[in-house]
């Protein structure tokens, strides 16, 4: 039993860890905090759920469209909405991100309509027995694939010359024009990934939840996570997504009514209050 | 042959002008320096000639070419290579790939390997110290690191913004013996710019002197050395006997 409710918290602090993932790499990059990145991965899911259900795609080619599309709308959001605002204060950048949700989530509204929706995603949840514990197959499902694309994001981000590249711009933006990277690129590159890593969270939060245009709304606990793992650590966001998400389903369990709801924004608060640089604290370090 | 031509440019920040019509130009092959005191413009020069900044005026001509106004990855490829002032490292990248960045614009990999087996040749600390994260170096140490990738795009003019800023006297002299070397023997002309005059006087051959935004003095550095002025207002050199208060009095000639 309580390993079941651990798998489950981890299969949901996996999704959280994936928001957060998003949050943390435009933060690196500009410093900017996407609040719209629940409702990018709104937008990521039904793509897939259209593509599948109206268009009669195959799951996984629909998923790729998915995935082209939304990175195409990441670019256009970096380019239409942030760029004009380069040297703004925080701020604004922070309404910019809001006012972004907002509109996503209306025109998400507008096209998708206001009910909710169920798609399983090419997977089908039955028990899977390891031992004399039987796990659902959504959990793990949910598992591997988180794994998997964080181990190509790592590769991709510290043993490739253009992921290489993003990293040092996100530490340096002075130096990494210097050494001719074009900075305008990356930031561009960073907001397409998030967005095509907010529609790999998407496809992965529908088989436990209904496809809804308010279903961003849990890209909102991600918030505590990346602010659990240091918002500036890739790691850290992932450690935070999955402590989130176990402490989330542990306190469903064995807390009174409720506390499930608000547990992630406790320990948000917790953090704040006794180790705000976060456990992965690594931040202002940009100068020695 | 001049490698770069700078003429008249006028570079403002908001309403402060910073740069009042600066002319000068670099001997191929050559180390030229600019001194200044605190806020002269010397940065302001620099960013200028990397595409950082756009001259409201005036022009900067590379191997003839004009480069004012094209973006700084542009013109690194062009082979004019910037290390700004205050040692902008990649604070946590290795050491190694803070290098390989510096070759960002390149692809010829091997041509690349045998660079950086010259780099950390001229700075055998950077070898030992390869696989350690930037930001743990020392300041010494950074500004090698920092000079190190900037040749790692092999440029044919290497700007340096005041290299030996906050480093103990050993380190200074060091790393003054490493760019002459760099500049005899890659023959990479070289734009060092200084607050540290006795250095930069004696490993450059030509000097410009820069005041408020305005080049104030020209000569070879020989003659710069021997300047009354420059020696008592760059070089803390005075005349025995002055009295304090001939010292307010005196006028700077080029005044
Ligand atoms: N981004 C900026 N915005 C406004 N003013 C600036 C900016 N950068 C420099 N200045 C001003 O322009 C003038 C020249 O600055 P610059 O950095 O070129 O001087 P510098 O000779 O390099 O000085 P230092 O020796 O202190 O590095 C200074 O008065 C400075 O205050
Ligand atoms: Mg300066």
């Amino acid at each position: 039993m309580f390993l079941q409710i651990v798998s489950s918290g981890i299969a949901i602090g996996c999704i959280y860890a994936l928001i957060a993932l998003g949050f943390v790499l435009i933060y690196k990059a500009s410093e900017v905090v996407n609040f719209a990145q629940g409702d990018l991965m709104m937008i990521g899911a039904f793509l897939v759920y259209s593509a599948v259900t109206h268009f009669h795609v195959p799951f996984i080619p629909a998923f790729l469209i998915a995935v082209i599309i939304m990175a195409v709308l990441g670019k256009g959001i970096d380019r239409l909405l942030l760029r004009p605002l380069v040297g703004e204060q925080a701020f604004a950048l922070i309404m910019a991100t809001i006012g972004l949700g907002i509109l996503i989530r209306s025109i998400g509204g507008m096209i998708w309509g206001y009910d909710t929706f169920s798609f399983q995603a090419g997977i089908t949840d039955r028990p899977v027995r390891m031992g004399s514990v039987a796990l659902s197959s959504v959990h793990i499902w949910i598992i591997a694939v988180t794994l998997l694309l964080i181990v190509g994001l790592y590769y991709f981000f510290n043993r490739t010359k253009t992921g290489v590249s993003m990293e040092a711009a996100s530490q340096n933006q002075l130096a990494a024009y210097l050494m001719g990277i074009g900075v305008k690129k990356v930031f561009s590159n960073i907001w397409a990934i998030s967005a095509m890593v907010a529609t790999v969270a998407g496809v992965l939060l529908t088989p436990l939840q209904f496809l809804n245009y308010n279903m961003g709304f849990v890209g909102l606990k991600a918030f505590p996570a990346a602010v659990l793992g240091g918002f500036g650590s890739i790691p850290g966001a992932i450690v935070g997504g999955i402590i989130i998400g176990v402490s989330e389903s542990i306190a469903g369990v064995y807390l009174p009514e409720g506390f499930k709801e608000i547990f992630a924004w406790i320990i948000l608060i917790g953090v704040l209050m006794i180790r705000p640089e976060g456990i992965f604290g690594i931040q202002e370090r940009k100068r020695v | 042959m001049a490698i770069l031509q700078v003429k008249n440019i006028e570079v403002s920040y908001g309403p402060v002008n910073v740069a009042k019509g600066i002319s000068f130009e670099i001997e191929e092959g050559s180390i030229v320096t600019i001194l200044g005191a605190n806020g002269a413009g010397k940065t302001t020069i620099l960013r200028t000639i990397s595409g950082l900044i756009e001259p409201e005026k005036g022009s900067v001509e590379f191997e003839g070419k004009p480069i004012h106004g094209l973006e700084p990855e542009e013109i690194v490829k062009m082979g004019i290579s910037h290390v700004p002032e205050g040692r902008e490292v990649f604070p946590d990248l290795t050491v190694y790939k803070n290098l390989m960045m510096g070759a960002f614009i390149r692809d010829d990999n091997q041509a690349i390997e045998r660079d950086l087996e010259r780099i950390y040749n001229y700075f055998p600390i950077l070898s030992d110290r390869k696989e350690q994260l930037a930001f743990t170096l020392s300041g010494g140490q950074q500004q090698m690191l920092v000079i190190g990738r900037a040749l790692m795009s092999r440029p044919k003019l290497l700007l340096l913004d005041e290299p030996s800023l906050g480093l103990a006297p050993l380190l200074i002299k060091e790393i003054f013996e490493i760019i002459t070397r760099i500049n005899q023997e890659q023959r990479t002309t070289i734009l060092l710019v200084e607050q540290n005059a006795r250095m930069a006087l004696s490993v450059a051959q030509h000097g410009y002197i820069l005041e408020m935004g305005r080049m104030v003095m020209d000569d070879a550095t020989e003659k710069l050395q021997a300047n009354e002025d420059v020696q008592e207002f760059y070089l803390g050199m005075r005349e025995e006997g002055i009295r304090g208060a001939r010292r307010w009095k005196k006028k700077k000639q080029w005044r």
